[in-house]
């Protein structure tokens, strides 16, 4: 038996996830996952005109305690350019609980990673399959994350959002 | 639409929530605030007429009031932090914006907003600003989970009037009955109005209930500008460069932890 525990969201969990702290105060990239989190991730999950990019949400606990350790979600995405459009998942939103932030579980493992490898693992998994290319924004000053990106494969990046402090890391393509 | 308690107290309120029950006017409750920084000094309105100064008032973020929620519940870490964050606050375009408006508006008119009182002939320039700081406000304090974890604060619309009570809706819980007294010391007592209530422990078995009055903050204003988190085009329209790099074959994923997802 593995230290935590990986479930998919129910729309049941939106009072667990109202009381999600991720966030330190006065950091507005911080802040707003934590809102959006707070406010908005069920309605984005569950909203059943949400249903056609078949969302995702994944929530990691600890084994013992029952204790949230972090949250996932993904969907389906289509990235539109000039010449044509590409399909792709998009990771929504990656967040680990404050007092889980920086830790391990007993054998080693990040915590970071287990909730970050819990959308990786399932994006694999959807039938039907999607695309093996996964793209997530992220804040420019936001170097966990994108630490935590890098770490699993997003090593590319695309132009910058509509507001530029947004970097958009994409999974590796080759030749 | 999203309610808000108004961001904006005077420094009586925030003494108060450090000392309940003490005289306002105290100096002691506040110095001792400010000595070990869980309270900002506040920001002067200078009112001015015809060019000429005329008068000035302190106002204070309402996160000042939550620093001396942690600081009286002895987080005096906590509370320092928050007092940062009401400084921020303090000193954001937004707030410096507050200022400016209030400080064209003479000494009733003043008070009047510091009371949560915003008569239709307010300067639209003051609203929007206002609305901007109570957004902001509601977000940072969202973010301190010490505070949830003695004090509750709800927003909502007043729903209903009765002799002795206010009901107040709020989202996504059940409604709260208030007594008509509290609501109307906030100025907040007719059908349609926004009021905050806010139950602050005491003790195991007491609590201070406290209300203030709140402002709805319209969606679209915060969603209108970019959000990572929407679906409209803004985070997903790319160009010509992106789809060179996308026109390749993507690698397959990488798994750091292979984990197993229950069903």
């Amino acid at each position: 038996m593995t230290a935590w525990r990986i479930r998919p969201g129910l729309s049941g969990d939106r009072v667990l996830l109202e009381g999600f702290n991720c966030a330190k105060p006065g950091i507005s990239w911080q802040v707003e996952v934590e809102e959006f989190i707070r406010r908005d991730l069920c309605d984005w999950a569950f909203a059943p005109g949400a249903a056609g990019d078949d969302p995702r949400l994944l929530l990691t606990f600890e084994s013992d305690s029952g204790d949230l350790v972090g949250l996932a979600a993904h969907e389906r995405a289509t990235l539109r350019g000039p010449d044509g459009d590409f399909y792709a998942t998009r990771l929504q939103v990656v967040a680990v609980a404050a007092h889980w932030q920086g830790q391990r579980f007993p054998a080693g493992e990040r915590a970071s990673d287990v909730v970050m490898s819990a959308a990786m693992v399932d994006i694999s998994a959807r039938v039907p399959p999607r695309y093996a290319r996964v793209f997530a924004l992220v804040h420019e000053e936001n170097a966990a994350s994108i630490a935590l990106c890098r770490r699993h494969g997003f090593i590319e990046e695309m132009s910058r959002a509509q507001d530029p402090s947004y970097r958009r890391l994409i999974t590796a393509h080759r030749d | 639409m999203t309610v808000v308690a108004w961001p904006l107290v005077s420094r009586d309120r925030v003494v108060r929530a450090f000392r309940p029950g003490a005289r306002t006017w105290s100096e002691a409750p506040f110095r001792t605030l400010r000595s070990h920084q869980w309270a900002t000094p506040g920001v002067r309105v200078t009112r001015r007429r015809r060019a000429r100064l005329s008068g000035q008032t302190v106002v204070f973020s309402t996160l000042n009031v939550e620093a001396a929620r942690l600081a009286r519940h002895g987080h005096a870490g906590a509370a320092r932090c928050m007092a940062l964050a009401a400084a921020d606050m303090e000193s954001s375009p937004a707030f410096t914006q507050l200022v400016d408006a209030l400080g064209q508006l003479d000494e009733t008119r003043v008070s009047d907003i510091l009371r949560g009182d915003l008569p239709a002939d307010t300067p639209q320039a003051l609203t929007d600003a206002l609305r901007a700081v109570a957004s902001a406000t509601d977000q940072l304090r969202a973010t301190e989970k010490l505070l949830n974890e003695f004090t509750q604060q709800i927003c909502g619309q007043i729903t209903e009037v009765h002799d002795s009570f206010v009901l107040l809706a709020i989202a996504w819980h059940p409604p709260a009955a208030v007594p008509r007294w509290l609501a109307s010391a906030a100025g907040r007592d007719r059908v349609g109005e926004f009021l905050a209530l806010i139950t602050d422990q005491l003790d195991l078995s007491s609590a201070v209930v406290d209300v203030l009055p709140a402002l709805a903050v319209d969606r679209p204003t915060w969603v209108a500008r970019f959000t990572p988190f929407g679906r409209s085009a803004a985070a997903l329209t790319i160009n010509q460069e992106d789809e060179r790099l996308l026109s390749r074959t993507p690698e397959p994923l990488t798994i750091v932890v292979p984990v197993q997802i229950d069903a």
